[in-house]
């Protein structure tokens, strides 16, 4: 009922930066994030959809069916703005109702459909009131609510939650969840936020400079990031320069500075030098090394000890090696290590990840935690 | 305590000349024209020092009620074209790129500037019995017809030197009207019209009510453009006022013309100013 | 798909809005007297006998430009003092003042040419000059006074005081500080004051003599009276005089901008 494609889809601007070429697909009922940093090209990609961007090139399908040459008042999608764009004029049952007059429904399935959009968003009763008398967050659900009552095919949010406080977004964010979750609307979500995208997205489509870096499941792109950007832009990261040693069914044995890694990933395509990923918290650190063979076990000294509440950051030297940081939980970890105390840290294979190079990025040697 | 009034002091003393000569020649003739519209005219003396409501009972007489009504009707005219043509470009110009926002407005702006008499030189050379139009019908052997002289002349004529006094208060409302809530309602599914019509209109009234007020008590006290282009058959107060002033001499009732039109412009001030407070209050626009 | 017939649209009314004064132009280069579109060829005929006409010439240059010109320094002058006590000093006494200086934008300018007429009759003065640089200076000072205070209203405050905190006094604090600052708010209201001086009619048309003959009143009597080409070259050099310093206005404000 309410699948989306976006073919290839290109946005040439006159001072030659583009956006594109862009594919995706979102299934009936799914919820996809477009993520990245401003700039990206998604909220170019979202309009593109609502049709207030016309693309260079490339297609929009609804169903099956290319939308791309429609106007936007003839898009069966919804938008939601950043800023709510209520209208100031009009109360909130004016507001929710508006698409329905246009439509020229009858009044009392206006006054239905109003009110099951406003139960929908838990402001029932509010129908009278003027946007200006709302809370940022209620006017927010009413912007919500407007599109909803047209029941269209598909729900476009366009960095909904971005002019809230953190607690509010929080609960908000909640509350969209369990709301698409129980609607079944085919949604996308545009996000510079990357907790957001985790938490809320069946699969996410990451984006840079104008292009798309990787789509995936929260859990891929997190755990199994293809490209460097995507491994620094999601979740904290350490990464290295690395020479690839040898590569063989046993899994690829890579160096970087004075270490030696095995690791069970593949080398992108038959490079010779990689980007080195390890996640920060996937570093095991113990006092005494500890039995097994199947583990990197690295001989490291304690640089520095950072307290954050509930997580500590260690900041580990390796001798003539590049320096890395750990991320444990305060409660597991021995919170007098001194700086100078020597550690062995355990990284499992499956946890060393290889990237490929990224072709503007400097190679260094240090840790780059954001 | 004394450095204020000492400060009160000074700013009087920079405000004293700008204010004496508004005094002196502005808010005191005013008064005078007042007082002498209450007096009676002489033919020797032109007024004598004797009041009497004369000049203003001349105006039931059918020919200045006619007058009255041409001028009412014309300024009604020509606002609601200003209205009807100022709207798509005032909409252009609140959405147009900065980069060439410049061009437009100083195309705007520049015949406002320039003098009306030259304007309506143009007019009349488009338009005039030996014009343009009257020598490409007579070339196409089509005969000559007489454009001026008629109500639609002479609201052409105001349309066109007023319609920037439109526009510029109509553009600025319409900036404050921010583009997603143009979106949204595209968004919905309100076409073109019906975004005018139900978002466009209500969101910018106050931009259009200050146009239509500047250009309607404009409108209403012109002289030149009627006196050129509208000739003896279209007279309005202004030219009333012109003739009864230079060539009948009977100031008396040349005053009581002007305070009618002072009236009426105060009038639709007043009435400005209650909408308005009327309209923000119910729009609730901060 | 709307923003074309839009365009268009537009495109349009701005014709019409220029219609006049293209044809104006146009017509001053005919060779012709009888007012063609396109005109059949150029000629400076018209230019030519403009300049050789005493009163065309005398009302452009020795009325016209004059009275203006006087107008000009004398509106920024008084406004601009104006602007400042209302802004700097008045604080809150300033809304009934900010009134007054509005009075002359809202009184018809016919209204005020036979106010003035009348009042000049009553205090037998003859027509002259002053009289109607007078005149002009009620209709100008407000555009002077509105500039002006946007202007100062714009200048930070503190800018004045860091100078003063420095060793500058007021006086000097707002000399080097702040009149900078609003130069080009000054600026345009001179040029503005000047405009409105040089293209006045309706006060002009009460309130002018036959020493004092300005350039409108002149071509309007001409139109009335002896209709020519000669009537579109005046025109045409006068739509030339403002535009330029409207142009000059507008560099002006951008210099403020970026600066």
């Amino acid at each position: 009922m309410g699948d989306l494609e976006v073919r290839a889809l290109v946005k040439r601007y006159s001072d030659s930066a583009i956006v594109g070429p862009v594919s995706f697909t979102v299934a009936d009922g799914e919820f996809l994030s477009l993520l990245g940093p401003s700039g990206c090209g998604k909220t170019t990609t979202l309009r593109c959809i609502a049709g207030f961007e016309t693309p260079s090139s490339g297609d929009v399908l609804i169903d099956s069916r290319s939308i791309a040459g429609r106007p936007p008042h003839r898009r069966d999608v919804g938008l939601v703005f950043q800023n709510y764009a209520l209208f100031p004029h009009l109360t909130v049952g004016e507001n929710v109702s508006f698409g329905l007059r246009l439509r020229r429904r009858p009044a009392s399935e206006i006054t239905r459909r109003v009110h099951d959009a406003l139960s929908l968003v838990d402001l029932a009763g509010l129908e009278a009131r003027y946007p200006r008398q709302l809370s940022g967050g209620q006017q927010q659900r009413v912007a919500l609510a407007r599109c909803l009552a047209l029941e269209p095919s598909l729900l476009l949010l366009d960095e909904p939650l971005s002019n809230l406080d953190l607690k509010l977004r929080l609960q908000m964010r909640t509350e969209l969840k369990k709301l698409q979750r129980r609607l079944g609307k085919t949604t996308v979500y545009v996000t510079h936020d990357q907790g957001e995208a985790l938490a809320l997205s069946d699969r996410i489509v990451v984006m840079s400079r104008g292009h798309v870096e990787q789509i995936g499941t929260p859990r891929e792109i997190y755990e199994s990031p293809r490209t460097r950007f995507v491994a620094d832009f999601i979740g904290a990261s350490n990464l290295l320069a690395g020479a690839v040693v040898s590569a063989g069914a046993a899994g690829v044995i890579v160096r970087a500075g004075a270490l030696e890694l095995r690791s069970t990933d593949r080398t992108p395509a038959g490079a010779t030098t990689v980007t080195v990923l390890i996640r920060p918290e996937r570093i095991r650190l113990a006092a005494t090394p500890p039995p097994g063979a199947d583990v990197n076990r690295l001989p490291v000294r304690v640089a520095d000890v950072v307290y954050l509440g509930e997580d500590l950051q260690v900041l580990l030297d390796l001798d003539g090696g590049p320096t890395l940081t750990a991320s444990l939980k305060a409660t597991l970890a021995e919170k007098d290590w001194a700086a100078g105390t020597a550690l062995t840290a355990c990284i499992a294979p499956d946890d060393v990840r290889l990237l490929p190079v990224a072709v503007d990025a400097p190679v260094a040697s240090e840790a780059v935690t954001p | 305590m004394n450095a204020t009034s000492a400060h009160a002091r000074f700013g009087a003393a920079l405000v004293a000349p700008g204010l004496g000569i508004l005094t002196l020649f502005l808010f005191v003739p005013l008064a005078l024209i007042i007082g002498l519209s209450v007096l009676t005219y002489s033919p020797t003396k032109i007024w004598l020092p004797v009041l009497t409501a004369v000049n203003y009972q001349k105006f039931f007489h059918p020919y200045y009620v006619g007058v009255m009504w041409t001028t009412i009707k014309i300024g009604l005219l020509t606002t609601a074209m200003c209205a009807i043509l100022g709207f798509p470009v005032a909409y252009f110009l609140a959405r147009a790129p900065a980069r060439w926002l410049g061009v437009w407005l100083f195309l705007l702006v520049t015949p406002l500037m320039v003098s009306s008499v030259i304007r309506i030189f143009g007019w009349l050379v488009l338009l005039g019995r030996r014009g343009l139009v009257n020598a490409t019908l007579e070339a196409a052997g089509l005969g000559g017809v007489d454009l001026l002289h008629n109500v639609p002349a002479v609201v052409i004529g105001l349309t066109e030197l007023l319609l920037p006094f439109m526009v510029l208060p109509l553009m600025a409302a319409i900036e404050t009207i921010p583009r997603s809530v143009e979106e949204a309602a595209r968004n919905l599914g309100a076409n073109s019209l019906q975004l005018f019509w139900r978002v466009l209109l209500p969101l910018s009234l106050p931009g259009l009510v200050s146009g239509s007020l500047l250009v309607y008590t404009v409108s209403i006290s012109a002289l030149v453009t009627p006196a050129l282009m509208g000739g003896r058959k279209v007279r309005m107060l202004g030219n009333l006022v012109y003739d009864e002033v230079l060539t009948s001499m009977n100031w008396p009732f040349a005053a009581s013309i002007a305070v009618v039109l002072l009236i009426v412009t105060a009038a639709v001030m007043l009435g400005y100013l209650r909408t308005m407070r009327g309209l923000a209050r119910r729009s609730g626009q901060a | 798909m709307r923003g074309r017939a839009l365009f268009a649209v537009v495109v349009a009314i701005y014709l019409f809005l220029l219609a006049p004064l293209l044809i104006v132009v146009a017509v001053s280069f005919d060779p012709t007297d009888a007012f063609r579109f396109p005109p059949p060829g150029v000629s400076l005929r018209w230019y030519a006998a403009f300049f050789t006409s005493d009163t065309f010439v005398r009302a452009f240059f020795r009325v016209s430009l004059v009275i203006a010109a006087v107008v000009s320094v004398a509106a920024t002058v008084v406004g601009g003092l104006a602007a400042v006590g209302l802004v700097r000093f008045l604080g809150r006494r300033r809304g009934l003042v900010d009134t007054l200086f509005l009075t002359p934008i809202v009184v018809p300018e016919i209204l005020l040419g036979a106010a003035l007429f009348l009042y000049y009759s009553r205090l037998k003065w003859e027509t002259s000059v002053a009289g109607l640089v007078l005149g002009h200076l009620v209709i100008a000072i407000p555009y002077v006074v509105r500039t002006v205070s946007a202007g100062l209203a714009g200048a930070d405050r503190s800018l004045e005081e860091a100078a003063m905190s420095l060793g500058a006094t007021r006086a000097q604090a707002f000399a080097k500080v702040t009149l900078p600052l609003i130069r080009s708010s000054l600026v345009s209201g001179a040029v503005f004051a000047f405009i409105v001086s040089f293209s006045d009619i309706n006060i002009a048309l009460f309130v002018s003599g036959p020493e004092t003959v300005t350039l409108p009143v002149h071509i309007f009597s001409q139109i009335v009276w002896q209709p020519d080409p000669t009537i579109a070259a005046a025109s045409t050099l006068q739509i030339l005089l403002i535009a330029v310093l409207l142009g000059v206005a507008q560099r002006v404000f951008r210099l403020r901008v970026t600066a």
